[in-house]
This record gives structure tokens, C-alpha cells and sequence, in this order.
């Protein structure tokens, strides 16, 4: 061997000593929850902590109980999703279904493709589904490769294993996120400073395993008390003009393959479905463009758009903040389309 | 596969590996590796884009061969003539070939768009046609590489090339396929012929130039791109001092993305036992614009002029041919960039700004290093270089500029009397505190390679003896890579 290569090589793996280091500490701690198995991501009425890939999580959790729970119906969505309580859904598709949350944070079309075949793939039955959509979610029909947001690899058959598992040592190795960890596991606290960015998060989840559903209880509480819209919060609440304003048209030809892809294995599986566009609370209406791409493709009654200016969006207690409407919202959607009623003006 | 991904650390660990204890006895074996690993590594995006790289290595290695076949077969004396014509058609033919490749990948929507265009203007409807085509990553440079190859043999000032593995690994060296510096035959392909030996000194400082690139490109470029991106969105709403700001930060982004990639490539290639030709020498502390040419994205500045300037009659025939010279070759290598009228406007302005150098005959006045020996500048080299600077920011937001028109209202907003008001950044996704740190970086960066300005690379550290203060140094760096390594982003030159 070459002297001067040893040299080298052995003063490299010096340098890079306090990496192995900090690499030895993620796998030993696994803070994302990516490396071992779980029986369940979330203790509930604890919080979570460090924030993990609800994407990950959701299919983790499928995997394990899919078998001994049946699932049969499904909610999909991003974060948006979770408000839809498995129990008000029950009432519109029967008290005999065994309902799974299988959403993603900022999920996108293409998540979403990837679940619907791997429940089709795996032979799971697929009697019911109900999609939570919005622009962001059709726009997008490619993976995202931040931690949080990645796609599981169990879903694309492992062919993003790599990928996946180098964003959480990237992530883990971010200066940022490793002081508030370490900080934070010397201290047991989540400072103010470790929740920017959403490295870690200290609000307790209500968690159900049988359904994987998260509930965030307190803020109801709150509400409930009157405490929970402070000035401060009310400060996210920005003002909205009276004009409709309409997003740009999120579908395109990479979208409408996987709609209808989507849509054959719906059929296929004579599944009950319905999709809704969330009320949100920047009152951009879905381009109707892609609502009427929507209902051609999926039915006029099973597509339900409750974006824009409407009863829903007006009220910003309806809303925990910019980004997220309540349950109360979510039941009054699934009640409307379920019945086939508008809100307000528009359906 | 990016350079600042995780994908190509553990790609570089492996193959530098196998380079040195597998394939080092055999030197024709290491170059077919070198070809095999630079295959993978641009098939990594897309590997339709290897028959094409692949045809332009065969093309122009076959044109080298039958160059050479053509003056063997020259027997007869006095026959120079139709022997020098044939060579020159198989080179034409050649670079036409590589050319019409380049161009129909390259400016095929752009000219379609531009037909349909004009057309409409004669109340004449044209459709679009369905084709759509993507751009290949680093055609240009590749093209450019192969065709200095044909054109150096045409004038032998190389010897054609016998060994096809040599000759293909020369055209995709992966560490400067995609985004150079455009290479040399001259000066790269006698490295294929050769055995390389491992240089412990040139390995090292090798790993130092591709950390210090890895600093100009994630910390430096990818923050002032989340800058540039929102204040180049919002231009409408922006006041003179934003956006000049704006044109400020897009400034930095594409001299830490593209000076920081040929500081990886030239590094990375230094671990395998190769020597690149140099592509940036701090530009931004130039005291004109010819001196900001001959430090900005060299190899290519140098190609122009070897190819085009002087064949053209460079600076020989008198002042009007060479003004119309210089015009020419800013405004190819303008088209060079990309299928943009802005591209070409932004050709167009440095050759403009050229001109005056030209007519006082100060196109040479500064070929030395600023405040050479001095720490710092007088302020006579203080004003030249903010005056070149700021000529250099505002080529930047044309280039940067989708449209002519949006170039046009930027600037002529940026001049306005708002222009000397406090930025207002509450209207953007923005914080202060970021900001503050992005410039806080901004002012490392110049820092360090003013005072490095002798140097090859800001981090030729190697006279700091300290091997605790070097490695201390090293360490701050990567920590700093590491905290911004998650917005990561691609290099804007691939495009091209």
C-alpha cells in the first residue's frame, strides 16, 4: 500500500472522528424513530417531542396492525387530514368499518399514489377512502426529500431507501437540530428556540393506535376556556380581501395519469370514496379548471370543494392558526358531502 | 448525482478507493474505470443523456483519427493543399455535428417560440409542436471540451488521439463534466496517457479547495438564493434599495454556486491524481471589466478567445474589427448561457462596457493582483472595484431576469428614488436575523479570499503550521455546511 495514501486516509478518519461519534449517538438515541421498530410512535396525552415523518409513521403503524385490525377504510391528506375524526366519518360509512389515518405532513399527489397502490398491493381491503385535498397537494407529483416530509420507503418498494435515511442523518446533523436535542435530553425541556422550524414539539398528542388517529385535545381546551386566541395568535390571522381569488391550475398531464391511476384502483376495488378541497383559510378558491378535471375523473357527487369565501373560511375560530381548521369544520365538510350539501353557496 | 449530496460523498469514498488500490497497476484499467464511474455519474439524472455524450466522444475522436489518416496517406510533395482541405472538412464536419447537437437540445423551444412569435406579428398562426425537449445537464461544456479537441488536432497543436478510453474519459471526467472548467486536450488528455501518482501535499489541499467550494456553494449561494428567489418574485412590490439588494444577493449566489463547484471539481480531481485548469480568480475585486473577464469562468472566457476572438482576427485588423470582435464573442457566449434574449442582452451589455476599454486602449491596464503586497486597497483601487462591481450587479439582474421587460422595470425601479431607503424585509418570508447572519457570510467570504487573493483558493491554509488551528478552522467550516446543508439546491450552471 501506498505510504502517502495510508497517511492520508488515516488522517481523514481523524478529522472525521466526532462524526462517527454523532453518528453512534443517532443510531443508539434513534430521535426520528426511523431506525428500530415501534409498537406505537406516540404515547398518548405525551408529546411527541422530536417531530417525525408522519408518512413514516403512518405506514409503520399500518404494517403492523394492518393484519389484526382489518382495515378497510382509509383518510388521506396532509396534516390537514388528522381533524377528520374516525368517528364522525363512521357515521357516513357505516359503525362496522375499521378506519385507518394514513396521511403525510405536507403530503402530495405523489404520496398519496403510493399509498393507494401499496394498500392495493398488499391485498388490503379498500371499502371506503375519503381525501383531504388542496392546491399544494395536487401541484405536487414528486417526492419531497426533507426529513419530515420524505415519502416511506416501504411505499416505493425501498427504491428511496438510501435517500430517505440520508435526509435523517442530515437532519440530525444540522448544528441546529443536534444543540436543542442534546439540550433538550440533558434538560428534559422544549425551549422556545428548539420549536423553530418544527425540530421539537411539546404539545401533547391524544393518540389512538387502533386508528392512528392524533388528537390535539388541549387546544379544544383552551377554547373551550377561552384562552386559547391571544393576541398573539390572533396576529397570524391576516386580513382577506371580499374578491374570490382563485389558485393556479394545479393539474397538469403528470397529475391527471396519477388520478386516474388512482381512480382505477378505487373502481377496481368498488370503493366508496369521496373528495373534498379544504376550506382554507386563505380563501383561494381551486382553480375550476381542476375541479371540473376532478369530477370528470371522479363523479360529480363525490367531489366536494369547500374552498374560497364561505361560512367555513370566514370565521377564524375555525381555524387554529393560518394553516389548520378544527375538527368541528372537518365534520361539518364530511356532513355536507356526504349529503350532498353546499356550504354556504358553493359545494 | 450532486456534488453537495450525501449520494456523491459516499460515491467519491468508494471510487477513490477502488482508483487507488484496485485499478492503480493497470493504466488502462484505471482509465476505463474513470469512464465507467463518470458514465454512472452522469447517467445518475438521466441515462438517455449517455448515447449523446457518448456519440460526441466517438465523433470527435473518430474525426481526430481520420485527420491523421488523411496526412499519413499525403505522399506525394506539393499536395498540402487538398490534404489541409480534407482536414479541415472532416473538423467542420465535426464541429457542425457536435454544434447542430448542441443546438437542437439546447435552442430548439427557443427558436420554435421565436418563430411562432414572429409569424403572430404577421397575423400568421403557427401551432407549437409537441415536442418538448430537455435539456441535457452540462451539453455545453462537454461540446466545448470535444470540440477543442478537433480543433487543436486540425491545428496540431496536439497529436490525435489512438486510445478511445483515454479519449472518452477526457470528455466525461466526471468531477468536470457537467459544469467545467471546459478542459483543454491540451492540457487534460496527456494526464489519460500518463500513470498518475498519489501526491499526499496535492491530495490534501485537493480536499481543502472542495471544502472551501462546499462553503461557497451551501452556505454562500444556497442562502442568497432563498434571498434573491423572494426579492426577484416580489419585484413589483419591492423598493429600489430591495431589489438592489436583491441583485447584491443573486451577485453572490452565482459566483459561490459556480466558483464553488469548479473549487469541488477542481479539488475532487486533484484526489485522483488530476490537475484542472483554474476557472475563477476572485473576480469581484476586479478594477475593470477586462480584468473582470480574464477572472470569471475562465476556461471559457479563454476558449472564446482561442476559438472564435482570434480566428475572427482578434485584435490584428484595427480597432473597428476588434470592437466588432469583442461584441461577437460576449454576445455567443451570451447565447452560450442558455435559449434566453436575456442571456444574449447580458452578452451584449459586457461587450458594451468592454468598448470604452478598447477605445483608451485600458483593456490591459490591470493584469496584476489588486493592492498586490499592500493589506488593503487605495482608495483609488477601492472606487475601481465598487464601480466594477456594481456594473457587474446589474449585468447580473438581466441575466437573472426571465424577460428583457422584467430586466428593464428591475432596474429602472432600483433606480428610483426609493433606491435610498432602508430595505423593508417584513413583506417577505424572510427574518432579520437571517439576513444579518447571510451577510455576516457574505463578509466572510470576501474577507478571506481578499486576503487569499494570492492565492489558488481561499483555503490554501497550509502555512498556518497550527494543526490544531487548522483543523479548528476546517471543523467551523463543515459545522456550517452542516447547518445549512438541508436547503439544498442544485447548481445554477448545469442548466447551461
Amino acid at each position: 500500500m501506498n505510504p502517502s495514501i495510508k497517511l492520508f486516509l488515516k488522517n481523514v478518519a481523524l478529522f472525521l472522528i466526532p462524526l462517527y461519534i454523532l453518528l453512534g449517538i443517532y443510531i443508539i438515541c434513534d430521535p426520528f424513530k426511523v431506525i428500530f421498530p415501534y409498537e406505537s410512535f406516540y404515547k398518548s396525552g405525551e408529546p411527541p417531542y422530536v417531530t417525525s415523518n408522519r408518512c413514516y409513521t403512518s405506514t409503520a403503524t399500518f404494517d403492523r396492525y394492518r393484519k389484526s385490525n382489518k382495515y378497510d377504510s382509509y383518510i388521506f391528506g396532509n396534516s390537514r387530514s388528522i381533524f377528520y375524526e374516525v368517528d364522525d366519518w363512521k357515521k357516513h360509512i357505516g359503525e362496522d368499518a375499521s378506519c385507518f389515518h394514513f396521511d403525510g405532513s405536507s403530503e402530495t399527489l405523489y404520496a398519496i399514489d403510493q399509498k393507494i397502490k401499496y394498500i392495493n398491493n398488499k391485498h388490503q381491503p379498500f371499502k371506503n377512502a375519503l381525501f383531504v385535498l388542496d392546491y399544494e397537494t395536487l401541484s405536487t407529483t414528486i417526492p419531497l426529500e426533507s426529513h419530515l416530509f420524505a415519502v416511506a420507503p416501504q411505499l416505493t418498494g425501498y427504491r428511496n431507501w438510501f435517500t430517505f435515511h440520508a435526509a435523517f442523518i442530515k437532519a440530525f446533523l444540522s448544528p441546529r437540530f443536534l444543540c436543542s436535542y442534546i439540550d433538550f435530553r440533558i434538560n428534559r425541556e422544549v425551549k422556545e428556540y428548539m420549536k423553530k422550524g418544527n425540530l421539537l414539539d411539546d404539545r401533547p398528542i391524544y393518540y389512538d393506535l387502533s386508528t392512528n388517529e392524533e388528537k390535539y385535545l388541549h387546544f379544544e381546551k383552551l377554547i373551550a376556556e377561552d384562552k386559547y386566541y391571544t393576541e398573539t395568535k390572533k396576529a397570524v390571522f391576516y386580513n382577506r380581501d371580499t374578491t374570490e381569488h382563485y389558485s393556479p391550475p394545479a393539474i397538469g398531464d403528470k397529475q391527471l395519469e396519477i388520478l386516474s391511476g388512482i381512480q382505477e384502483i378505487l373502481k377496481k376495488n368498488n370503493t366508496n370514496y369521496k373528495l373534498v378541497i379544504s376550506p382554507l383559510y386563505n380563501q383561494k378558491k381551486l382553480n375550476p379548471a381542476d375541479l371540473k378535471i376532478l369530477r370528470e375523473i371522479f363523479g360529480e357527487n363525490n367531489v366536494s370543494d369547500f374552498s374560497g369565501i364561505n361560512e367555513l373560511t370566514g370565521d377564524y375560530r375555525n381555524y387554529y392558526e393560518a394553516s389548520h381548521y378544527r375538527p368541528h369544520v372537518a365534520r361539518k365538510v364530511m356532513e355536507c358531502s356526504y349529503a350532498l350539501k353546499p356550504v354556504n353557496s358553493d359545494r | 448525482m450532486l456534488f453537495n449530496s450525501l449520494t456523491f460523498l459516499i460515491f467519491l469514498v468508494i471510487v477513490f478507493l477502488l482508483y487507488w488500490y484496485l485499478f492503480n497497476r493497470n493504466l488502462k484499467w484505471q482509465n476505463i474505470f474513470v469512464v465507467a464511474i463518470s458514465y454512472l455519474f452522469y447517467g445518475w439524472w438521466d441515462w438517455r443523456f449517455l448515447l449523446l455524450i457518448a456519440l460526441t466522444s466517438t465523433c470527435s475522436w473518430f474525426s481526430g483519427i481520420w485527420i491523421e489518416k488523411i496526412r499519413s496517406a499525403q505522399t506525394i510533395p506539393g499536395e498540402a493543399d487538398p490534404v489541409r482541405l480534407k482536414c479541415r472538412w472532416v473538423t467542420v464536419a465535426n464541429i457542425m455535428l457536435n454544434l447542430v447537437i448542441l443546438a437542437f437540445f439546447k435552442y430548439f423551444n427557443f427558436f420554435e417560440a421565436n418563430f411562432i412569435h414572429m409569424f403572430q406579428t404577421f397575423g400568421i398562426e403557427l401551432n407549437s409542436s409537441s415536442l418538448k425537449l430537455i435539456l441535457p445537464v452540462g451539453i455545453s461544456f462537454y461540446t466545448f471540451q470535444a470540440l477543442s479537441y478537433s480543433i487543436d488536432v486540425y491545428r496540431k497543436k496536439i497529436e490525435p488521439c489512438h486510445d478511445i478510453v483515454s479519449f472518452f474519459a477526457f470528455v466525461s471526467f466526471f468531477p468536470q463534466l457537467v459544469a467545467g472548467p471546459i478542459e483543454r486536450s491540451t492540457q487534460l488528455l496527456p494526464q489519460f496517457y500518463q500513470p498518475r501518482t498519489f501526491n499526499y501535499a496535492n491530495a490534501l489541499d485537493g480536499l481543502r479547495q472542495a471544502l472551501w467550494g462546499f462553503f461557497k456553494k451551501i452556505v454562500i449561494a444556497d442562502n442568497c438564493a432563498s434571498y434573491a428567489n423572494q426579492i426577484f418574485e416580489h419585484q413589483q412590490d419591492a423598493s429600489g434599495s430591495m431589489l438592489l439588494l436583491g441583485g447584491i444577493f443573486f451577485t453572490f449566489q452565482i459566483y459561490g454556486d459556480f466558483s464553488g463547484y469548479s473549487d469541488i471539481a477542481i479539488g475532487v480531481s486533484r484526489l485522483f491524481g488530476f490537475n484542472l485548469m483554474r476557472n475563477f480568480n476572485y473576480p469581484y475585486f476586479s478594477r475593470d471589466i477586462a480584468e473582470f473577464w480574464r477572472r470569471w469562468h475562465i476556461s471559457l472566457t479563454t476558449w472564446f478567445r482561442d476559438y472564435l476572438y482570434i480566428p475572427l482576427g482578434g485584435s490584428r485588423r484595427g480597432l473597428a474589427t476588434t470592437i466588432r470582435n469583442v461584441l461577437i464573442i460576449f454576445i455567443v457566449s451570451g447565447l452560450w448561457h442558455g435559449a434566453n434574449w436575456t442571456f444574449i442582452i447580458w452578452g451584449a451589455y459586457n461587450g458594451l462596457l468592454f468598448i470604452p476599454l478598447l477605445l483608451t486602449q485600458k483593456n490591459r491596464q490591470h493584469t496584476d493582483t489588486v493592492a498586490f503586497g499592500k493589506r488593503l486597497p487605495s482608495i483609488k483601487e477601492m472606487s475601481q472595484i465598487t464601480f466594477t462591481f456594481s456594473l457587474v450587479v446589474i449585468g447580473w439582474i438581466i441575466f437573472r431576469s426571465d424577460h428583457i421587460c422584467e430586466a428593464w422595470n428591475y432596474i429602472s425601479r432600483m433606480f428610483s428614488s426609493t433606491l435610498f431607503s432602508i430595505p423593508r424585509i417584513e413583506n417577505y418570508y424572510m427574518g432579520h436575523k437571517d439576513m444579518v447572519y447571510v451577510l455576516l457570510f457574505i463578509s466572510v467570504l470576501l474577507i478571506v479570499e481578499w486576503i487569499q487573493r494570492n492565492k489558488q483558493h481561499g483555503l490554501q491554509i497550509d502555512m498556518i503550521r497550527n494543526k490544531p488551528v487548522r483543523w479548528s478552522i476546517y471543523y467551523c467550516i463543515l459545522i456550517l455546511i452542516l447547518a445549512y446543508s438541508n436547503n439544498q439546491q442544485s447548481f445554477i450552471y448545469f442548466q447551461f
